[in-house]
């Protein structure tokens, strides 16, 4: 391989294009890490995560309707 | 003699247990003063200049709730030898684990931007341009991280809390009025429970307790080297924090309420670097000191929250994440650190940059990351398997429990007041 076929060969797969696979790939392997949550899933852990999911969904639909409100009174 | 050589042996113990506090302590003073951040003082500078010394009592409140809720990372950390964002991601699986470190990574963004608006406004007070004060800053901060030693990073930082005290030789310079501070300390609210007031209380509990304080408590814990058997000590640590959170807020309120309250109405005030402009004219040392602490609270502040989403990146992602570590050596976790500060700085040099929205949008934002990181402390804190016979009693539950649900519900309704001010009549 000469050098300007090593040129061409970094340049097809560009430094940006390695960065995301790369990032890409340390995200998959930390998901396959942590998959299994270690705590124990009583009912009252159950109960606690519903309920602050019920939490979060509210809090963005109040800040998607703000964010309407501000958009559509402008 | 019997009774001397008893007094010095007494002493020896008191003399050893000091030097080992001392060698031990740090976090939770550095975690508890930085809470103290521009955001938390131009809180209670408003809150002073609107109320007089009226809310004193609720400041002192608030100490004994930061503890318990510190305390807890103190343990978690102490027992796990964990950081809270590893622990999340361990515990409750990648749903939350990306959740919790994502709404982190953007709410300790934004703040930073908020302690920058505040060191820079603080500094125009003496005429440095924000450009200056940002680079500054910014060499400062590179600087404390590159000896590469918590040690000498801890001990430099733990001076600048020392100087979040100005606050108080300031007020004492003022002479005043002990009298009704002194009655100001029973709880009563002037003029009722009105919006306004209530509105105030919210953002002084949204001060006091902010998300990145438990990630940043419970990893520099563990970047210390504590362990089970120095929880006692740590607790000491937290509780000494505490003491001089509430003292340095309870000073600045007298300091404007001194200054700047006028009954029954009170004033109102923007920010603290404000302030600081109204009394420097007639009170140069005082109007001087309170935008030195201005400035020195966004320090401390921006130290803490950089290196809370650096430490808790530098955990998830398997970067080497010590601050005992050199640059060579843990390049990820000290160019997250320095990424964050520079684009944070930049953005407060931008022209028109929303600066306003952007420290009102950190108050709403906290909401979606404070009740969660909160839920999964207490959580975490109930494992037998995790946590030993550190987890928690019952009576640690309900307290634990108690101020967590009466942070969530007024710091939502805090966040509610700020986007739909007209549903509080404010």
């Amino acid at each position: 391989m000469n050098g300007e076929d090593e040129y061409r060969d970094l340049s097809d797969e560009s430094l940006l294009g390695r960065t995301f696979k790369g990032w890409t790939a340390k995200i998959k392997e930390i998901n396959k890490r942590y998959s299994q949550p270690r705590l124990k899933m009583t009912p009252l852990v159950k109960v606690s995560l519903l309920v602050l999911r019920l939490y979060l969904i509210m809090l963005v639909v109040i800040l998607v309707y703000k964010f309407y409100t501000v958009v559509s009174f402008r | 003699m019997q009774p001397v050589a008893n007094f010095f042996y007494k002493y020896r113990r008191f003399v050893k247990w000091l030097s080992l506090y001392l060698a031990l302590a740090g976090p939770g003073i550095i975690v508890m003063v930085a809470d103290n951040d521009a955001g938390g003082i131009t809180t209670y500078a408003a809150t002073g200049a609107k109320f007089g010394f009226n809310l004193i009592w609720f400041i002192i409140l608030l100490g004994p709730m930061a503890f318990a809720v510190q305390e807890m990372c103190v343990r978690l950390g102490a027992v796990t030898k964990r950081g809270h964002a590893e622990a999340i991601f361990d515990a409750f699986g990648p749903f939350w684990g990306w959740f919790s470190l994502m709404d982190l990574g953007f709410l300790d963004f934004l703040t930073l931007i908020s302690e920058f608006v505040g060191m820079t406004a603080a500094l125009s007070v003496f005429g440095v341009p924000p450009v200056v004060t940002v680079i500054g800053v910014c060499i400062l901060m590179i600087l404390i991280v590159m000896h590469g030693r918590y040690w000498t990073w801890e001990k430099l930082v733990l001076l600048f809390c020392g100087l979040n005290l100005i606050y108080i030789p300031a007020t004492l310079l003022l002479h005043p009025d002990f009298g009704a501070i002194q009655r100001a300390l029973i709880p009563s609210f002037p003029n009722g429970l009105s919006p306004e007031i209530f509105f105030f209380l919210m953002a002084n509990i949204g001060t006091t307790i902010a998300p990145w304080m438990l990630f940043f408590h419970q990893s520099s814990v563990v970047d210390k080297g504590l362990t089970e058997k120095d929880i006692p000590f740590a607790r000491w640590d937290t509780l000494m924090g505490s003491v001089f959170v509430v003292l340095v807020a309870a000073f600045v309120m007298i300091l404007t309420g001194t200054l700047l309250y006028k009954p029954p109405n009170g004033i109102e005030i923007g920010n603290a670097a404000q302030a600081a402009h109204a009394i420097i004219g007639s009170y140069p040392l005082v109007g001087a000191a309170l935008a030195i602490g201005l400035f020195d609270a966004g320090l401390l502040g921006a130290i803490c929250i950089s290196l809370a989403s650096s430490w808790a990146m530098g955990e998830v992602f398997g970067w080497a994440h010590s601050i005992n570590n050199k640059i060579s050596e843990a390049p990820m976790f000290y160019a997250y650190y320095f990424l964050s500060l520079i684009v944070a700085g930049t953005v407060v040099l931008i022209p028109g940059a929303p600066l306003v929205l952007i420290t009102l949008f950190v108050q709403v934002i906290a909401v979606t990351l404070l009740p969660a990181a909160l839920v999964f402390l207490i959580l975490l804190l109930n494992q037998e398997e995790l946590m030993g016979k550190y987890k928690n009693t019952f009576l640690q539950n309900v307290i634990g429990l108690s101020i967590v649900t009466m942070i969530v519900v007024l710091s939502t309704l805090y966040a509610l007041s700020v986007l739909f001010p007209e549903m509080f009549h404010l």
